[in-house]
Parts: C-alpha cells; sequence; structure tokens
C-alpha cells in the first residue's frame, strides 16, 4: 500500500534522513521505532508532504506522491495523527472534527462520520461544545485520532499516540489501535514506547540516527537480543 | 468652559466612532499576526489606501458612497494579498526582525507610489453623510459618526460570523493554531495566508474609507491611523480579537476626552502615552493571555 524507497531529507545541512526505505502492506501495522531524534517524526513528515525529501520516492497504490503537497493527501486516502496531537486549543471539539473532513466534499458523509466518532468516543460527545485545549492529554488524543478518521482513510500515519498518557490510558490507545486494524485501515505507527508497538504490529523498522538498522516482523524483533537490548531494556 | 451630562454624551459618541476606527485597524494587525506571526507595519498605509481609493471611486463612478466603500476595501485587501504572496511568503522563514523591517520598507513604497498617483496635496472628501448635525435627545451628533460606528459594527459583526461560523474561517483559525496539522487537514494553508492578509487589508482599508469624509485625504495620513491602530492592539492584547476591538474603543474615548477636558492639541499624544504605559506596566494588555513570541 505504501513504499518509501530511499529517501533522503535534510534540515538545512544537516541531513536527517540518510535513504530510508519501508513497505507497509494492505491491513497490516507497521510500527517503526527507535529513540529520540532517530528521524521517526521525520520519516513521517516526509512521508506526508510537510517536509519535501531531497531523493528517493514514495508512493501509495503505486501512485508517486513524492512531491506531492501535504494539504493534497487526503485525496490518496491517507491521514495523520500527528505528533504531540496537535489538536486545535481554540476551536471546539467538534469544529476540530469538522476540519477533519474539511478536504471531503460530500458534507453530509462528514456529518455521519462525525456522528460514528462521537459514538465510538463518547467522551468527546460530551465534550463537544469545549475548546480542544482544555481536554485532558487522553481526550486529546482520543480527538486526534477521531479528527484523522473522519476523512474516512485508508492508511493513517500515526505519530507517537502513547506520549504523555498514563499506562492505563497507553493501553486503551493500543486496544484502538488493533480495532482500527481489523476494521481495515493499514496503519504506520511511530512510537518509542517499543514494547507495546511490537506486541500489535506485524512488521517493524528500527531506525537509528536516520536510517534503517533493523526490521522484521513483530514477533521476530521482540525475540532479537538486540533489539531487546537497546529498546526494551532487558 | 462648563460641560453638561449632554457634552459627555457627544465626547462619547464621537470618541466611539473613531474608536471603532483604530478597532478596525488594530483587527488588521491582529489576524495578521495571528495567522502569519508578522507585525506589518504597513497595516496603516492599507487605512490610507482605503481613503484614496475610496474618494477615487467616488469621485469618478457617479458618487455612491457604499459602492466605494466596498470596493476601496476590496482594492485594500488585493494589495494585502499581493503583499502577502511577495513578500511575506517568500520571508516565512526568516527571523521576525527581518519580517518586521520588510514590512516598513513596504509601508515606504506604497507611500511614495501613492504621492506619485496621488499627489501630497491633501484632497477632501465631499461630505457624504450630510453636513447638518442631528439631534437625538439631549444631544447632537454629526452623522457621519453614526455612520462610522453602524459600518464598523456590522464589519465587525461579519467577522465574527466568517471565523465562528464558516468552514473556510475555522480552516483559517486551524491554520493559525497548528500550521502542519491543518495541511494534514487537506486545508491550504497559503491560501490561509493569502485570506489573512487580505482580511487584515480590507479592514484597515474600510478604516480609511469611513473617515475620508471628515477628515482629509492625503497619502502620509497612514503613519499615525497606523500607529493608533498598532497602540489599540497592543492596549487590548496583542493577538487578542475581542481585545483589539476593546483597545480600539478605549484608545478613541481617551483621545476624545482628553481632546475636550485637556487640549485638542495633545489628541495624539495619548496613543503613545497609552502605549508606553501598557507597553511598561501591563505588556499583554487587557485581554491578551500569551507572551508575545516576537
Amino acid at each position: 500500500m505504501l513504499s518509501v524507497k530511499n529517501i533522503r531529507c535534510s534540515y538545512g545541512n544537516i541531513e536527517v534522513l540518510k535513504g530510508i526505505s519501508l513497505k507497509v502492506e494492505e491491513g497490516q501495522i507497521v510500527a517503526l521505532i527507535g529513540a529520540n531524534g532517530a528521524g521517526k517524526t521525520t520519516t513521517l513528515k516526509a512521508i506526508s508532504g510537510i517536509l519535501p525529501i531531497t531523493s528517493g520516492s514514495i508512493t501509495i497504490n503505486n501512485v508517486d506522491i513524492s512531491r506531492e503537497k501535504p494539504y493534497n493527501m487526503v485525496k490518496h486516502r491517507m491521514s495523520q495523527v500527528p505528533e504531540g496531537r496537535q489538536v486545535f486549543p481554540e476551536l471546539s471539539v467538534l469544529d476540530n472534527l469538522l476540519l477533519g473532513g474539511y478536504a471531503i466534499k460530500d458534507k453530509k458523509c462528514v456529518n455521519d462520520r462525525i456522528d460514528n466518532m462521537l459514538e465510538f468516543f463518547p467522551r468527546l460527545r460530551e465534550r463537544a461544545k469545549q475548546h480542544a485545549g482544555t481536554l485532558s492529554g487522553g481526550e486529546q488524543q482520543m480527538l486526534a485520532i477521531a479528527r484523522a478518521l473522519v476523512s474516512d482513510p485508508k492508511l493513517l500515519l500515526m505519530d507517537e499516540p502513547s506520549m504523555g498518557l498514563s499506562p492505563k490510558l497507553v493501553g486503551e490507545v493500543f486496544d484502538i489501535i488493533v480495532d482500527l486494524k481489523n476494521q481495515g485501515i493499514t496503519i504506520l505507527l511511530v512510537e518509542q514506547n517499543a514494547h507495546m508497538a511490537l506486541n500489535i504490529a506485524d512488521y517493524a523498522y528500527v531506525i537509528q540516527t536516520g536510517e534503517i538498522v533493523i526490521s522484521g516482523t513483530g514477533h521476530d524483533m521482540s525475540a532479537n537480543d538486540e533489539v531487546r537490548k537497546a529498546y526494551l531494556s532487558e | 468652559m462648563q460641560i453638561g451630562f449632554s457634552d459627555i454624551l457627544q465626547i462619547i459618541v464621537g470618541g466611539l466612532a473613531m474608536g471603532c476606527v483604530y478597532s478596525l485597524v488594530a483587527l488588521g494587525y491582529t489576524i495578521t499576526y495571528n495567522s502569519l506571526r508578522v507585525i506589518n507595519f504597513a497595516q496603516g498605509d492599507m487605512f490610507m489606501l482605503g481613503a484614496v481609493f475610496g474618494l477615487t471611486i467616488y469621485l469618478n463612478f457617479g458618487g455612491y458612497y457604499f459602492i466605494s466603500l466596498i470596493f476601496a476595501g476590496l482594492g485594500a485587501a488585493l494589495v494585502g494579498m499581493i503583499i502577502e504572496r511577495i513578500i511575506f511568503r517568500t520571508l516565512r522563514n526568516s527571523p521576525p526582525l527581518n519580517l518586521i523591517i520588510a514590512t516598513i520598507g513596504v509601508s515606504i513604497v506604497i507611500r511614495a507610489l501613492a504621492q506619485i498617483i496621488w499627489g501630497s496635496q491633501a484632497m477632501s472628501f465631499p461630505p457624504v453623510f450630510g453636513s447638518s448635525p442631528v439631534k437625538i435627545g439631549p444631544i447632537v451628533i454629526m452623522p457621519s459618526y453614526l455612520w462610522i460606528i453602524g459600518i464598523a459594527f456590522v464589519s465587525i459583526l461579519l467577522l465574527t460570523f466568517f471565523f465562528k461560523k464558516t468552514l473556510t474561517g475555522k480552516a483559517m483559525l486551524a491554520t493559525a493554531q497548528h500550521r502542519d496539522a491543518a495541511s494534514i487537514m487537506g486545508i491550504n494553508i497559503f491560501k490561509s495566508d493569502s485570506l489573512a492578509a487580505s482580511i487584515s487589508a480590507g479592514l484597515g482599508g474600510i478604516g480609511g474609507v469611513l473617515v475620508g469624509p471628515i477628515f482629509f485625504v492625503e497619502t502620509e495620513m497612514g503613519a499615525i491611523a497606523g500607529l493608533k491602530g498598532f497602540a489599540a492592539a497592543v492596549l487590548g492584547g496583542f493577538g487578542s480579537v475581542p481585545g483589539a476591538i476593546v483597545g480600539g474603543v478605549i484608545l478613541g474615548l481617551a483621545e476624545n476626552f482628553s481632546a475636550s477636558f485637556i487640549s485638542s492639541a495633545y489628541r495624539d499624544a495619548v496613543a503613545f502615552l497609552i502605549l508606553i504605559g501598557v507597553l511598561v506596566f501591563k505588556p499583554n494588555g487587557i485581554l491578551g493571555k500569551k507572551i508575545m513570541r516576537v
């Protein structure tokens, strides 16, 4: 579904992605794990077009999107839960969801999807009129996920959805991710919480200073000595 | 001089009218700042452009004030859009100071061009609002003040409706709050920027057309209007939309009261005293919440 081939990316003179390649097959959860500053978020930004790549290629269902503008990605049925949630703090929960469907022409369809989301996340329904900035961290994460789903994506990029959440909430978020997979959504999951990510991932890549160093099925990776030592602190 | 209750009411109406105009200019600063993170020192020149556009349209196209008002506003908006496209977008990732200096440059260029086209002489707008005062209860008011207050009020109402009720308005707010997230939603953030710059310029332009008929119209008029609008925005809390409105009204009232009670010679000094006072004692202004990032 998503294929990233040898992409390079720089901030100024510093090359942060030194030729990343990865594949996400339809219906899978693929995890991208690595330490802080390894290039996880940069990889997602490159895929979503926010950060231009200097070389390499990115395709969705064999359509080249390497040079596509970020605001056109919704057309490729791709959506994203960005780093640090990035809900619009001074807009209401409902408006946040409405903007999730900004690019969808059929507004009736958007409203139906929003209804579904409020059904699925009852906490958000209770707070529909509140500013998103007044929600708790967990609620904001739910909102960011719901907002990304309003456009009915086939591919969902998730950037550290567990960040800053209590262990109980982290469990809930991961349950939701598995649930989304069961609904047929393909997921590329960027995580620092390697343990949880490997538990649910069909396939995983480890990124280190801008390069993929190890990859394998979630199960293999959990058993890999190097991965265990470096990322599972065992 | 004996000042009675009806005089006070008259001073209030006059102050309110000028205050509404300052609010429009201040809203321009605010919207540009929120969306583009730029303090646009050419905002006062949008005010001047509104006035000269309005006058030109009024004199050449049959003397319909409302048509002049709308097209002068649109004209200023178009200039704002061009400035955004050429200057702000190009300098998007430069340090804030460079951007601010660039806006001062834009201001100088616009003033010079306007002087070439309209000359440096002050021009007078025909008294479109009528020149005979109207009597409402105990007070006697120039009708122009009522028109200014009414039109400014409608403009602010439309603006509020745009931001609260339309998807495009919400998309603009979203862009101002999180650019990356907004573009992920499919919002063309450059269109949002462009719209923010044009709305800001258009509001300044409307302010200019509104005061045209009560003052002279000249190409240098943007300097003082820009500074007063800026003072109003700072007073209300830079970056706050309600703050810009409140700041403008307070400034207008303060000016008119000091002109009536102290001396009209110090009218313009009030804005600067307020500006300095706010910056020293309450830098976040009345309704501002966050520390300015610039």
